[in-house]
């Protein structure tokens, strides 16, 4: 870890060096000519299938110049097949993608770019570093394939491990690096070429929790210096909201919701989605009063809670953050405040997570209810009979799916 | 993985799928095909003979008394042999694998070690040893005063020699299975407050199991199949198994073709079942393509018999290796051929060098180990590219008719030896190309006959190699082929030399198929031994042998490295 540590911080170093001096993509003026134009990426219908089963089924995406878009969703919901379509490691069925001004796949027009022919830079999930070659081969590698002056090669490639902060591993063999290691050689692999875009499909899902922290933190830093248009693939909803500019939820095969990391966040539009974003009390519901004020009632929990959302027609859920509750002790709690729902219900597990506390809470009609009190107090008991206070600006009330 | 409707690749790729497929059709379906017409028609199919007519005569023939006894005579030595065979091996596989057994790379060797003897010179070997009065051990025996007498010319010497050597395929299986089970499993059972023998019935034996039962089909198949021990053993003495029947109904005047095709097709189908049954019992679960760390077990503690265990292992290789090495060398040392008694077993005045000499320096023996090697080589060679092609498209590409070529490559499994060389003598005997009495149509046989091991060993070093390598080299800028000289190639370059290797050895050990294929100008060393065997010339088929005997094992230590793998 302190190896690493130090080479992130001479990568920070460098990484300001390297955005005056190797600036590895010109960014471009803002052209007039309408709003796809500063499209790096646009997919359009795009569908794709194994055999009988659709993976990906009529996508549309535009990422705009130097951001990056994260396509969340569970396993097999036809994120990596997406990115990998952008590639050109699968060919669609049907669909335009255009890469810049380019235009690489297109169905009607009976356009496919070949794979090594669309200059894209890609990350994959298993880094895929050739064992057999060093550091310095691999990062090369691909300039090897273009034909660049052996003096140019050497440069560019040892300012980029610079960057990536593997200054000085060049003649060690790939096979002997640690993971995260060989995340750095494959993201420097994807960047000497100086590509148009950048593809990553679950990079820090192998490595382990502390390091996937740091590099997170690293990998967004590099993308926003050097503005390089990106698509980033996960399951994991903090990744997710962390890297965006902004996030496409996709599930079985379609996008379902797009938006800015904030505001997806706080309005999922279904219940799944919400699940998915880590609202883990999800409760079906049915309306109680639809008023101005309106107000829901839980199945089977004999409660009623207030809301501010005007709850969509259909079967509905109400979907409540642990983090939006507060846990009180039911001594000198007082009356609660107006817009302020009220719960009330025995501790049935209480873990210190460090910065806060995680409580399930159990009502007297049996639902458990999660929640997070904070971490300077003294935690509630096991058993403890405690109040939930849950405000009606926190109670989402989304369709049920 | 791309190669789609419009995409640029699309008619190179077809266009070697058509040059694979043609090459599977030449190699593999031409001679199946023309064994099954062959054995419809009334008359031989390639002797210009005219009114031929399709009938079912043959097939009707099939059911007379000789080949029923043929039938039982194949299941009696092959079942028998592999029961043998299943003891031996996997005592020596369990007592490598788990046990304080002492000595346990002598163990390992023992294990393997008859995979590398020929069967040819092993039978040869044997029924010197133990044939009539004038076998080296019953002479031994006569001398010592031991009333046993050894008839190795007999169904229970066949029986005897196929449970001998064997051995190695259970041992390998069983070996491999036990040491990849993982030990967490045992150790839960025993946490769980189970016995040992317990656990080995209820946790150990289920897991090898599969193991077991393909060990025991693949043994019973190669057995059933088997040539040269009934030949050697059992023809001089009228056993016949169902491949005599084939090789007799070809070598008598007139031959028969047509009935000897009615057969080879029965033996295949008698095969097939055996290959089909194995194949359900292991499928998804073949251990042997599972290369796990070897798990550390906690040894069983074999007490007082762990130096017995290890007599026993000393005992099987002694007799499986031993023996036939020092009779190999009595039989090539002798002057002359008669053995009055065991004292003139060890009597220096009749030992010479003399025939040894002849062997080394005759021209005959000499081509034959050049034309072994060149032969071996050569399919070494073009096996290697072959294979490499034809994995590769089978794995990593999404051309349509793919997986037909894989079902193409494995059916020469299902196709015993000696029908294959008939089958490879009719199609290229009519062929208007010069391939018929060149070494080119041995190569072209061992080419079919090690296809599945060939294709199979590099498959699964392709395997090992992560689609993204390939995939990470085109979106950095190489092309299809790029990708592969540079990625893909180097990567698999262990698994190919391996193969590549075992194509030398197995075509160097090879007899059967060769039989129906050679020439005069084309014998290769094998057929040599053979043919001096059925000329009677005693001290050079010795000599000869042990001259053979040498290169494999100099073959098999060369090339160990690599052969590891393979095992």
């Amino acid at each position: 870890m302190s190896r690493s540590a130090r080479g992130f911080q001479a990568s920070r170093r460098e990484l300001t060096w390297a955005a005056r001096g190797l600036v590895l993509r010109q960014p471009r003026g803002k052209s007039a000519d309408g709003e796809t134009a500063h499209m790096a990426i646009r997919i359009e219908g795009l569908r794709k299938s194994y055999g009988a089963s659709v993976a990906v089924d009529g996508v549309d995406i535009a990422v705009p110049e130097g951001k990056m878009l994260v396509l969340l969703g569970p396993s097999g919901c036809g994120k990596t097949t997406t990115m990998r379509c952008i590639a050109g490691l699968e060919q669609p069925e049907e669909g335009v993608i255009a890469i810049g001004q380019r235009t690489v796949f297109s169905h009607a027009g009976r356009i496919n770019v070949a794979v090594n022919e669309r200059r894209v830079g890609m990350v994959f999930q298993s880094y895929a570093i050739w064992p057999h070659m060093s550091v310095y081969e691999n990062v090369a590698y691909p300039l090897d394939m273009t034909g660049v002056a052996r003096a140019e090669k050497e440069k560019r490639v040892t300012e980029i491990l610079r960057v990536v902060g593997l200054e000085g591993f060049g003649e060690r063999g790939a096979s002997y690096l640690s993971g995260g290691q060989m995340q750095r050689v494959a993201l420097a692999r994807s960047l000497v070429m100086r590509p148009s875009v950048l593809l990553f499909d679950e990079p820090l899902s192998n490595l382990d929790a502390r390091l996937r922290d740091h590099l997170r933190v690293q990998l967004r830093e590099l993308q926003t210096t050097f503005g390089i248009t990106s698509v980033y693939v996960t399951h994991d909803q903090r990744e997710a909201l962390a890297l965006a500019d902004e996030i496409a939820v996709m599930q079985a095969g379609k996008v379902v919701q797009r938006g800015d990391p904030v505001s997806l966040y706080r309005r999922p539009k279904t219940s799944s989605i919400a699940d998915f974003l880590g609202y883990s009390n999800i409760f079906d519901a049915t309306l109680a009063d639809g008023g101005a004020n309106p107000r829901v009632s839980l199945d089977g929990q004999a409660c009623v809670l207030e809301t501010l959302d005007a709850p969509p027609a259909g079967p509905i859920s109400v979907c409540v953050r642990p983090d939006d509750i507060t846990v009180r002790a039911r001594d000198g709690a007082g009356s609660p405040a107006p817009g302020m729902n009220r719960l009330e219900g025995d501790i049935v597990l209480a873990s210190f997570m460090g910065p806060f506390y995680q409580y399930r809470v159990r009502l007297p009609q049996g639902a458990v209810w999660e929640a997070y009190g904070p971490a300077d107090a003294r935690g509630h008991g096991l058993g403890e009979r405690v109040l939930l206070d849950v405000p009606a600006s926190a109670v989402l009330v989304a369709p049920r799916t | 993985m791309n190669g789609g409707a419009f995409s640029s690749s699309r008619p190179a790729g077809l266009l070697l799928m058509g040059v694979l497929f043609l090459a599977l059709v030449v190699l593999v379906a031409a001679p199946v095909g023309t064994l099954v017409y062959t054995s419809l028609l009334s008359g031989a199919p390639f002797s210009g003979q005219t009114g031929l007519t399709f009938t079912l005569d043959h097939y009707r023939a099939l059911l007379s008394g000789d080949l029923a006894e043929a039938t039982m005579n194949t299941l009696i030595v092959s079942l028998g042999g592999a029961v043998i065979a299943m003891a031996i091996g996997c005592s020596m596989a369990w007592l490598a694998a788990r046990t304080d057994a002492p000595c346990k790379s002598l163990i390992h060797l023992a294990g393997v070690m008859p995979l590398f003897v020929s069967l040819l010179v092993a039978a040869v070997t044997w029924s010197l040893l133990g044939s009539g009065r004038s076998g080296y051990l019953n002479l031994i025996f006569d001398y010592i005063g031991l009333p046993i007498r050894l008839q190795m010319q007999s169904l229970s010497g066949i029986t005897f020699i196929h449970g001998l050597y064997y051995t190695p395929y259970p041992f390998i299986f069983l070996y491999s299975a036990l040491t990849l089970v993982n030990p967490d499993m045992e150790e839960a059972a025993a946490v769980h407050g189970g016995t040992l023998q317990r656990n080995l019935r209820r946790i150990t034996f289920p897991l090898v199991k599969p193991a077991l039962i393909g060990a025991f089909l693949l043994i019973v198949v190669l057995m059933a199949e088997d040539f040269p021990v009934p030949q050697i053993l059992g023809a001089p003495v009228g056993i016949e198994t169902l491949s005599i029947s084939i090789y007799k109904l070809m070598t008598v005047v007139p031959s028969q073709p047509n009935q000897a095709a009615a057969v080879s097709i029965a033996l295949t189908a008698l095969v097939c079942v055996l290959v089909y049954v194995q194949r359900r019992a292991l499928s998804g679960r073949d251990y042997r393509t599972l290369t796990g760390k070897g798990a550390q077990v906690r040894p069983i503690r074999l007490g007082a018999w762990r130096w017995p265990a290890f007599g026993f292992v000393a005992l099987y290789a002694f007799i499986a290796v031993g023996l036939p090495m020092l009779a190999l060398l009595q039989g090539a040392l002798r002057s002359n051929l008669f053995i009055v008694d065991a004292a003139a077993l060890f009597d220096p005045a009749q030992m010479s060098l003399k025939h040894l000499h002849e062997a080394i320096t005759s021209p005959t023996v000499r081509q034959g180990l050049l034309n072994s090697l060149i032969a071996g080589g050569l399919t070494a060679l073009i096996g290697s590219v072959f294979f490499f092609v034809l994995a590769y498209v089978v794995n990593r590409s999404t051309l349509p008719g793919r997986r037909a070529l894989e079902y193409l490559a494995m059916t020469p499994i299902a196709v015993p030896a000696l029908v294959m060389g008939l089958g490879i003598l009719w199609t290229w005997v009519r062929m208007p190309l010069p391939v018929y009495g060149t070494l080119a149509i041995l190569v072209i046989a061992f080419l079919t006959r090690f296809l599945p091991q060939g294709y199979r060993a590099v498959s699964s070093s392709i395997q090992q190699v992560h689609d993204d390598l390939e995939s990470a080299a085109m979106v950095a800028g190489a092309t299809r082929q790029g990708a592969i000289r540079t990625i893909t190639l180097p990567l698999v370059r262990g698994g190919v030399v391996a193969s590549a290797f075992l194509m030398i050895v197995l075509g160097v050990r090879e007899l059967t198929a060769s039989l129906f294929l050679y020439t005069t100008d084309t014998r290769v060393l094998s057929i040599v031994i053979y043919e001096a065997y059925v000329n009677g010339y005693w001290a050079q088929v010795a000599s000869i042998s042990l001259i053979y005997t040498v290169l494999l094992v100099a073959l098999t230590l060369i090339g160990r490295r690599w052969l590891r793998a393979q095992l």
